[in-house]
């Protein structure tokens, strides 16, 4: 179990998180869900221990990452990029896994934009970490390229047996999963933690509060 | 790259360079006089002279040697001057200063001085340096602040090695800017180490025969000195270009 207890953050004067609490189940996917500002990232960067931040995290050694940008090195090749993380990945079987067998030696610009995605999500898979961070991975990719790689990444996770937590503000994204979802409001607020919840519900709680 | 880039690639400075010797010939004709402008065929003549004499060549090899020991030392100290300010804010803001006064130095009486206070072999290399150093630091430092911070972040999630970062990641982004900045300052700095040595009258130097032949008025001998500096520039710029290519393409 992934637990975070009392994390405070502030950015300046503003709490981004005040006292937060949460335990994560591990070998499963987690979806994080929340509107811009609501410090998803942010809860990220602390697991990655890319910020600073009080109170405790346990259950965390290494992680894997997916940035919202790709985030691959330009002057190495797929292949490499994937083997920078991890030499004894076997990058091509994992590469065909998601329709890229061939591109082993292409470059990033290469690539088109769901292509390199792609790769970066290999690329974290492929991390020996059994800890696997997504921010918004899916983000500004076409419908059906998205429900296309969703299904790629729970086949993967089922495979490797990651734990995945995975942030979006996308509830048809989140509602696709039918797994456990938690939606946070700014402040670090928790305001829905359920499993097999409904898009319409999802959308619901995003939307409460707010003047339409 | 198509074949007809090749070709244009090479015919394009080819016809540069027969544009400047086809001006050079004309303005000889028009002069008419070896004192004021020889013509191509005289600099030739007389530049296959210096090839057959053994001064000539302990002057370049001194002159390069000169210059090779001025450029590590501006190219160490610009190196280790742009890794610190790279590094720490602190360090940038402090040698800020530093830099613009080397830049601002007068170099003809830097030199001047110098030869009163070192010898005529030391002073050369310490106005190349002067010259020089501030820019490497500014090449250097600009190469270093192009590393993609992002990428160094994703290394350090992925808990890719100090080691294999600097390898796989840091070195080839840098590397280009590095190596082409080193050649066109060892470029500069043969430039500069000629004309130190013409101001400091350093024995068995290019500076010394240029003043040499300045002072038995062997217009065709510095013209030919002065084509021997411009090539070896010139292939050492090549070189390192082509370097800095084969850098990038790993």
């Amino acid at each position: 179990m992934i637990s975070l207890k009392n994390i405070t953050k502030k950015y300046g004067d503003k709490t981004v998180f005040g006292n937060f609490d949460l335990d994560i189940e591990e070998n499963a996917i987690t979806v994080i869900l929340g509107e811009s500002g609501s410090g998803k990232t942010t809860l990220l960067n602390m697991l990655a221990r890319l910020t600073d931040f009080d109170g405790e995290i346990s259950g965390v050694d290494k992680v894997s990452m997916v940035f919202q940008r790709d985030r691959l090195v330009p002057h190495l090749t797929v292949k490499e990029n994937i083997l920078l993380v991890n030499e004894n990945a076997a990058a091509s079987a994992l590469l065909e896994s998601v329709g890229l067998s061939g591109a082993e030696d292409l470059y990033p610009k290469e690539l088109s934009a769901g292509m390199a995605r792609r790769v970066a999500i290999i690329r974290a898979f492929s991390s020996p970490a059994p800890l696997l961070l997504m921010d918004e991975p899916l983000v500004n990719l076409d419908l059906a390229l998205k429900f296309s790689l969703l299904e790629q990444i729970k086949e993967l996770q089922g495979a490797t047996g990651k734990t995945v937590i995975m942030v979006s503000h996308d509830v048809k994204e989140a509602a696709y999963y039918n797994g456990r979802v938690i939606v946070i409001k700014s402040g670090g607020k928790v305001v829905l933690d359920e499993k097999k919840v409904s898009e319409e519900k999802l959308t619901e709680t995003l939307l409460k509060g707010y003047k339409i | 790259m198509k074949t007809r880039d090749k070709v244009l690639n090479i015919a394009l400075p080819l016809a540069s360079v027969a544009v400047i010797f086809g001006l050079w010939a004309l303005a000889a004709r028009a002069v008419n006089s070896e004192y004021v402008l020889p013509t191509v065929g005289d600099t030739f003549s007389a530049l296959f002279g210096l090839f057959k004499s053994a001064d000539f060549y302990r002057a370049f090899f001194g002159t390069l040697f000169r210059s090779v020991i001025a450029f590590a030392i501006s190219y160490a100290l610009a190196f280790l001057f742009a890794l610190s300010a790279y590094k720490s804010e602190k360090a940038k803001r402090a040698l800020k200063p530093i830099i613009i006064i080397i830049r601002a130095l007068p170099t003809i009486a830097v030199v001047l001085l110098l030869v009163l206070w070192t010898s005529s072999k030391v002073a050369p290399i310490i106005v190349t340096f002067l010259v020089v150093f501030p820019t490497l630091y500014n090449n250097l430092y600009a190469a270093l602040s192009g590393i993609d911070k992002d990428l160094n972040e994703m290394c350090k999630v992925f808990g890719v090695s100090g080691k294999k970062r600097l390898k796989k990641v840091v070195f080839p982004q840098i590397a280009p800017e590095f190596i082409s900045a080193a050649g066109a300052g060892l470029t500069l700095n043969l430039k500069l180490m000629v004309a130190a040595e013409v101001l400091s009258q350093t024995a068995r130097s290019m500076g010394y025969l240029l003043n040499t032949s300045k002072i038995y008025f062997e217009i065709s001998a510095m013209l030919a000195l002065v084509l021997v500096t411009v090539v070896t520039g010139l292939m050492i710029e090549w070189a390192f270009a082509f370097m800095a290519k084969k850098a990038v393409k790993g």
